[in-house]
C-alpha cells in the first residue's frame, strides 16, 4: 500500500487535468492505496459549485462521491483562496463540508507533503 | 536499490518534460535502479501516437522511448481510456469501431489504471513528468 497526495491545481473546466485527476485519485483507493487531495492554487476553483451543463460531467457531484472512494482527507491551501478571492463564494458551497475539507497553510502544507509517499499533481 | 514508477501526464510538446523524463529513466538504469514501468496518463497519451512526424528540429521523444523499450526492455504502457479519447487507438478498437488505421504505436501496450495502481505496490518510488 502506497500513501498518495493528489494534487488538483487547474481549475475544474480550463482544461482536462481536474477530471482526470479525479478518475486517478478514486482509481487509486480501488487497488488499495491511501489516498488524500488537497486543491492549491486554480485547483480551489472545482470547489465552486458548478451548474449542471448538458455534455459536461458535473464535476461538483463527481468531488462530492469521494467520501465513497474512502478518501477521507481533503485539503485546501487558504493562500490560493486568499489570491483568488473566493473564500465568500466557497462559504456559499456545502461541498467543503460534505468533504470536511480542512483548511491548510504553507508550512501544514509542507508537513503534509512528507506525511505520503507519492505526490501526483493534476 | 530503488525501484521506479514513472507516471508521463504531460504531452510530448510541453516544453522540456519528454526530455527531462527520457534523461531521468535513462539515468536511473545507469545507476542501477529498477524501472517497473512507465505509464502514459491524461495528455501523456499522445506519446504513443505513431502518425507523428520527426521536424528534424528537436527530440522526437517517440524514437527516444523505443530506443529504451529495445535497449532496455522497459514496459511502455498507455492508459487505453485516456488513449482513445484522445484518438489514439489500436488494431481492435480501429476494427471495432470501422476506423480506417489503428495508430497506436509499438512497442507501447494498453493498460488500465488497474494495472498502473497494481504495480505501484511493487515500486517504492513514483515520479511524474
Amino acid at each position: 500500500m502506497a500513501r498518495l497526495l493528489i494534487r488538483f491545481t487547474q481549475g475544474p473546466f480550463s482544461n482536462a487535468k481536474s477530471q482526470d485527476g479525479l478518475d486517478f485519485a478514486l482509481a487509486a483507493t480501488n487497488y488499495g492505496h491511501e489516498v488524500k487531495v488537497i486543491f492549491e492554487n486554480q485547483g480551489v476553483l472545482q470547489l465552486v459549485k458548478s451548474a449542471s451543463i448538458k455534455g459536461l460531467k458535473n464535476h461538483t457531484k463527481r468531488l462530492a462521491s469521494m467520501p465513497f472512494f474512502d478518501i477521507e482527507e481533503c485539503f485546501v491551501c487558504k493562500t490560493s483562496a486568499d489570491t483568488y478571492d473566493i473564500d465568500h463564494v466557497l462559504a456559499n458551497t456545502d461541498l467543503l463540508e460534505e468533504l470536511e475539507c480542512e483548511w491548510i497553510n504553507a508550512a501544514e502544507k509542507l508537513a503534509l507533503i512528507q506525511s505520503v509517499d507519492h505526490v501526483v499533481t493534476f | 536499490m530503488a525501484e521506479y514508477s514513472i507516471l508521463i501526464t504531460s504531452s510530448p510538446f510541453q516544453g522540456d518534460t519528454a526530455l527531462r523524463a527520457l534523461a531521468f529513466v535513462q539515468g536511473a538504469i545507469d545507476n542501477g535502479d529498477v524501472i517497473n514501468h512507465v505509464f502514459f496518463y491524461s495528455d501523456g497519451v499522445y506519446h504513443t501516437n505513431s502518425l507523428m512526424l520527426n521536424t528534424g528540429d528537436e527530440l522526437f521523444a517517440l524514437d527516444s522511448w523505443r530506443a529504451l523499450a529495445t535497449a532496455h526492455n522497459v514496459k511502455l504502457l498507455v492508459c487505453i481510456t485516456a488513449a482513445v479519447k484522445r484518438g489514439i487507438v489500436s488494431e481492435l478498437e480501429a476494427k471495432e469501431n470501422g476506423i480506417a488505421h489503428a495508430n497506436l504505436a509499438a512497442p507501447f501496450e494498453q493498460a488500465g489504471l488497474g494495472e498502473f495502481f497494481t504495480a505501484l505496490h511493487e515500486c517504492n518510488r513514483l515520479v511524474q513528468f
